[in-house]
């Protein structure tokens, strides 16, 4: 059973409770926008993992970039072999005819040689 | 009953699978009829606005962070004891700063104490501003500081059972105490505003 002094008590302070001037109320109130705005479902992107991750991982790549030695990222171009068996007899005369005979007079005169006692 | 209710709670069902939409309306509705209510009964245990305020806001976040999803039947003893807890915490910070102070200026010498103001008695304190415009009804200003006298958890029994109509079993979980602790504090609440007020009060 509600004795008076409750029921008495109880209507004084809840009339007490709503009296609030208009300044508490208006503070009040945004105390309760502000908690409220946490009930707001986040962005499906926002809640799954995905996002951060990348981020991660595009930040880590970068750094990676900017941390790397000079040295390591212009290496020399690498040399092409000569193809040794790609060279014929042509080669040795020159492209206008002045091959090793031509620098030669010793072999010149014996290829002469050879040629008259023919 | 003492604490019967002639409120409705905000909603009795479970609302975890609920629309963002209707629980955040749910939840409004909720927040919306108990913080007067709630600002009261922080006010009462701290006598600061803005501490009180700050206790309030708290306890508003944290149930909509923690406790959103929980039938909506549990958030009137889930929130009260968030804001208990907020309260005391409050409590507690004021007492280290009150023995600090203490100290500071036992150190001080005399001229200088008076430099460091006393930041709680120099704050406004607006919320006696609607008991002054109810000068006439005593019998309000004389509740209001009787439960203001009432030790803390006197205090928050009586609110939470008779003021905020929550049961037994509610208002245990509400002050995290048992259900026979509740039943004494209120009790010696009950005694205590006898003696301030006379039963026979209008």
């Amino acid at each position: 059973m509600t004795t008076p002094l409750e029921q008495a008590t109880r209507e004084l302070l809840r009339s007490r409770a709503e009296s609030l001037d208009g300044r508490l109320r208006s503070r009040l109130n945004r105390a309760r926008q502000v908690a409220l705005d946490e009930l707001a479902p986040p962005g499906r992107w926002s809640r799954t993992p995905i996002l951060p991750l990348a981020a991660a991982l595009g930040a880590a790549a970068v750094a990676l970039l900017l941390l790397l030695p000079h040295g390591t990222r212009r290496s020399p171009a690498p040399v092409a072999p000569v193809a040794v068996a790609a060279l014929d007899d042509s080669d040795l005369m020159g492209a206008g005819g002045e091959g090793l005979l031509d620098e030669d007079p010793t072999l010149f005169a014996l290829a002469a040689a050879d040629e008259a006692a023919k | 009953m003492s604490a019967d209710d002639d409120r409705s709670p905000a909603g009795a069902t479970a609302l975890g699978d609920a629309a963002p939409g209707a629980q955040r309306q749910a939840m409004e509705r909720f927040l919306a009829e108990v913080e007067k209510r709630a600002f009261q009964l922080a006010w009462l245990a701290l006598r600061h606005e803005d501490d009180a305020l700050d206790a309030v806001q708290d306890a508003m976040l944290q149930l909509c962070r923690r406790y959103a999803e929980r039938p909506a039947d549990e958030w009137r003893p889930l929130f009260f004891r968030i804001l208990v807890n907020k309260v005391q915490d409050q409590r507690r910070r004021r007492t280290v700063r009150g023995r600090w102070l203490a100290w500071w200026t036992q150190g001080q010498p005399a001229d200088a104490e008076e430099a460091v103001p006393d930041v709680l008695d120099s704050t406004p304190d607006t919320l006696l501003e609607p008991t002054r415009r109810l000068e006439g009804e005593g019998a309000l200003r004389a509740v209001a500081a009787a439960v203001q006298a009432l030790p803390p958890r006197q205090q928050q029994a009586f609110l939470l059972r008779n003021v905020e109509g929550l049961d037994v079993a509610g208002t245990a979980l509400a002050m995290g105490c048992s259900e026979g602790s509740v039943k004494t504090h209120y009790f010696r609440a009950l005694q205590a505003l006898r003696l301030a007020v006379g039963e026979d009060m209008p």
